[in-house]
């Protein structure tokens, strides 16, 4: 017969005693030297672990601090229960967890910011615009020739009456830059890049494009969007934990783009309602879809920020009523010579 | 038998060996060399068992005992006391299967990541000759995670947001003190509970004293390190390390630790020095006229430097933390050499940064490495008065901590 010794530490002390091991149907018996029983453990509880520089530990569940340390013996390990490796399934628990998580914020987020968007007072919202405005100013050029800005403020105008009294315009400034863009700030600011001023071949197009950044502001996109930026990139590094912000970063950036296709889609509805009360025909608006549709390279749909110009175009309903032009031609002259 | 069958036959039989010898005499050859030597019994590697013929059943029952297996050998006077065993191949390949899970779930693997290694390491790791031990869980350092999400960083973060939205600017500066209090006192938490979760023999460790004291004297002691534009930093390092070290026990007995600032002023000199050189260089750098490629390098000699001072500022820290500490009739002694403790830090942040800290544990494993080397001590502690501590330790785990600490490594 195998006699196993081993070294006993009881979980009292941190001394070790030499022990001699010795395995019963139903339990070990664990005696020192002389004899003396020191520890009886059951099969079913022993456990074992492996130890550096070859031998095993035994451990017992119902002695949780006692440690037996005996030689690497294959009928000895084959009496202890090894444990259970749970990494596969704790693993898959876990990327269901995070698959929930991701698909509620992308579920609940938007909807949350655009209620946060009507809780933020007006004067902070025309703070951050002004602020905006300061740095971008600082960067591009506006444009201010007399002739030109009285134009703007007519067409401005005559689209603005319409708009509920509590989400007038700021302001609208045009920037001395070629690309072909409009941007509506938080606050009622309102960009319009010279790009676009060249590209547009009526008035009624550029009237389109002011209506479509108008509902912009009406609707408090500009707010909403910051805050879902925000929102999310926090929420992201809450569960993350990364304290870098590098993962919220680039999650926010998919999401942010995600749903701005939807506030555009409000934007073109809120635009046409305004120039059908406005009297200005829609015609243009649509038209210059199709010029947006040439300009620009493709980038695929669901990384693009705005919805595809053709559907946008398709989107656009044709004026209910007699409409009138928006500028004379003197005035969309003055309107194109606005930068000098 | 043909000799393919006698060669493929069980290696371990000593008489093939034999029928071996006796096969190839009987070869064509004829020539008269004597035989070739019979195949050697090769083990796995030289430390393996050698292999022992293994009978069935002979464990149980009452029969005459005709071999004895005896316990593995204990630590034997004259050999190094702390070892570590860990190999890089099998906590690299730990890293990179953390990673890939990691990966697949947003980051929530990270906590049984964290632990996984932490097992490894602390199971790879001998005192006098016996494995240390880790207990914690991936589970307890996940709700201590919720826990302060829910308590700690909602309101925190529901105040700077209220800052940002109603034009509060004050109201911000109440996270950030909130977090300069916070900080130390969950990193002593988070101490406690790695203490808590270590175990040898059987025997586990403790932290004793209240985390908030500790925070307190940390926000004293680093505001003199800043109103002395650094130079108290020395007394404050080895202040609260006083504090950390004589709260902590093993099992019923604590550490004691006498370290003052003695033969720390000079190596500090030297990295404060270095440091403001470093900040002088790279401020001129940037303001110079070097572009390119010859700020870089101006930058990277400055930081170097830099990495110098600090490197023997902390090897003389830590040598003299050690040399002060006893635990139980024990003196500890560390030889740190600046140059080492230097060579260490700059490999393990470039293996953190080129594999983007996926390869935090290897850096790790490296650092326990060098500690064990180096680690000595003088006497032995007697084993027989050192008795389990009263303390289960708390159930829910590093939480702050955790978050500051972003990816994590151990």
């Amino acid at each position: 017969m195998v006699q196993v010794c081993g070294r006993f530490n009881d979980g009292k002390t941190a001394a070790s005693r030499q022990v001699i091991v010795h395995p019963r149907l139903e339990n070990v018996e664990i005696r020192s030297g002389d004899g003396a029983l020191m520890a009886v453990w059951r099969i079913e509880d022993l456990r074992a672990d492996d130890v550096p520089g070859g031998g095993l530990r035994l451990r017992c569940l119902a002695d949780p601090q006692a440690r037996l340390m005996v030689e690497d013996h294959a009928e000895l390990r084959a009496l202890a229960k090894p444990a259970a490796n749970l990494t596969w399934w704790k693993a898959l628990g876990l990327a269901a967890g995070s698959l929930a998580i991701a698909l509620g914020l992308w579920a609940a987020v938007p909807a949350a910011s655009r209620a946060l968007a009507e809780f933020v007072p007006r004067e902070t919202e025309r703070r951050w615009g002004h602020e905006l405005t300061a740095s971008l100013e600082q960067r591009w050029q506006s444009c201010r020739a007399p002739d030109g800005l009285a134009a703007l403020r007519l067409m401005t105008a005559r689209l603005a009456v319409n708009l509920p009294r509590d989400e007038q315009v700021d302001r609208v400034v045009v920037v001395d830059e070629p690309m072909v863009n409009a941007l509506a700030l938080p606050g009622g600011t309102i960009l319009i890049f010279k790009g676009l001023l060249t590209k547009a071949s009526s008035p009624d197009e550029v009237a389109g494009v002011l209506a479509h950044e108008m509902a912009h502001v009406a609707e408090r996109h500009a707010t909403a969007a910051l805050i879902r930026a925000m929102g999310v990139g926090a929420l992201l590094t809450l569960v993350t934990g990364d304290a870098s912000g590098i993962t919220a970063g680039g999650a926010a950036m998919l999401v942010g783009v995600g749903y701005s296709r939807a506030d555009e889609a409000e934007a073109d509805a809120g635009a046409v309602r305004l120039l059908d009360k406005a009297a200005i025909s829609t015609e243009g608006f649509a038209r210059f879809f199709t010029v947006l549709a040439t300009e620009g390279a493709h980038v695929p749909a669901w990384l693009s920020s705005h919805p595809d110009p053709k559907a946008r175009a398709a989107a656009v309903t044709p004026s209910p009523g007699p409409t009138t032009p928006v500028l004379t031609p003197r005035q969309w002259a003055d309107l194109k010579k606005i930068c000098g | 038998m043909s000799e393919q069958e006698e060669r493929t036959e069980g290696d371990s039989d000593p008489t093939a060996a034999a029928r071996w010898v006796v096969a190839r005499a009987r070869s064509r050859d004829g020539s008269g060399n004597p035989p070739p030597p019979p195949p050697q019994q090769t083990a796995i590697s030289p430390h393996a068992a050698p292999i022992r013929p293994q009978p069935a059943r002979r464990l149980f029952g009452d029969a005459p005992v005709d071999q004895v297996i005896t316990a593995p050998a204990p630590w034997h006077q004259g050999e190094r006391v702390f070892a570590t065993h860990g190999r890089m191949g099998a906590i690299a390949g730990l890293a990179i299967k953390n990673a890939l899970l990691n990966l697949c779930t947003l980051l929530l693997w990270r906590f049984w990541a964290k632990t996984r290694v932490r097992r490894y390491l602390w199971g790879q790791t001998t005192a006098w000759g016996d494995p240390l031990e880790y207990t914690g869980t991936g589970k307890e350092l996940f709700v201590g995670f919720v826990l302060v999400v829910l308590a700690i960083l909602l309101p925190l973060a529901l105040l700077s947001a209220g800052a940002t939205f109603f034009d509060a600017p004050w109201l911000a500066f109440i996270p950030q003190i909130a977090f300069a209090f916070l900080i130390p006192a969950a990193s002593y938490r988070a101490r406690r509970y790695m203490l808590s979760r270590t175990v040898w023999r059987g025997i586990r460790g403790g932290l004793t004293g209240s985390e908030w004291l500790y925070a307190r004297k940390a926000m004293w002691a680093y505001a003199l390190t800043a109103l002395s534009l650094g130079w108290a930093y020395p007394w404050a390092d080895v202040r609260l390390a006083r504090f950390r070290w004589d709260h902590t026990s093993f099992g019923d007995r604590h550490f004691d630790c006498f370290a003052t600032t003695r033969g720390l002023w000079f190596p500090f000199a030297t990295f404060w020095l270095s440091l403001a050189a470093a900040g002088g260089v790279t401020a001129m750098a940037a303001m110079s006229k070097f572009t390119g490629g010859i700020a870089v390098m101006i930058v990277l000699a400055a930081g170097l430097s830099a990495m110098l001072g600090y490197a023997w500022y902390r090897s003389a820290f830590w040598n003299r933390m050690a040399e002060t500490l006893h635990f139980a009739e024990t003196q500890f002694r560390l030889d740190l050499r600046p140059v080492q403790v230097m060579g260490l830090m700059v490999t393990n942040w470039l293996i953190t940064m080129l594999s983007l800290g996926m390869l935090r544990p290897v850096a790790a494993l490296r650092t326990f490495r060098l500690a064990t080397a180096a680690l000595t001590t003088n006497g032995t502690p007697d084993f027989e008065f050192i008795h389990q501590g009263a303390e289960a330790g708390r159930q829910d785990a590093e939480g702050l901590l955790a978050l500051a600490d972003g990816m994590g490594d151990f």
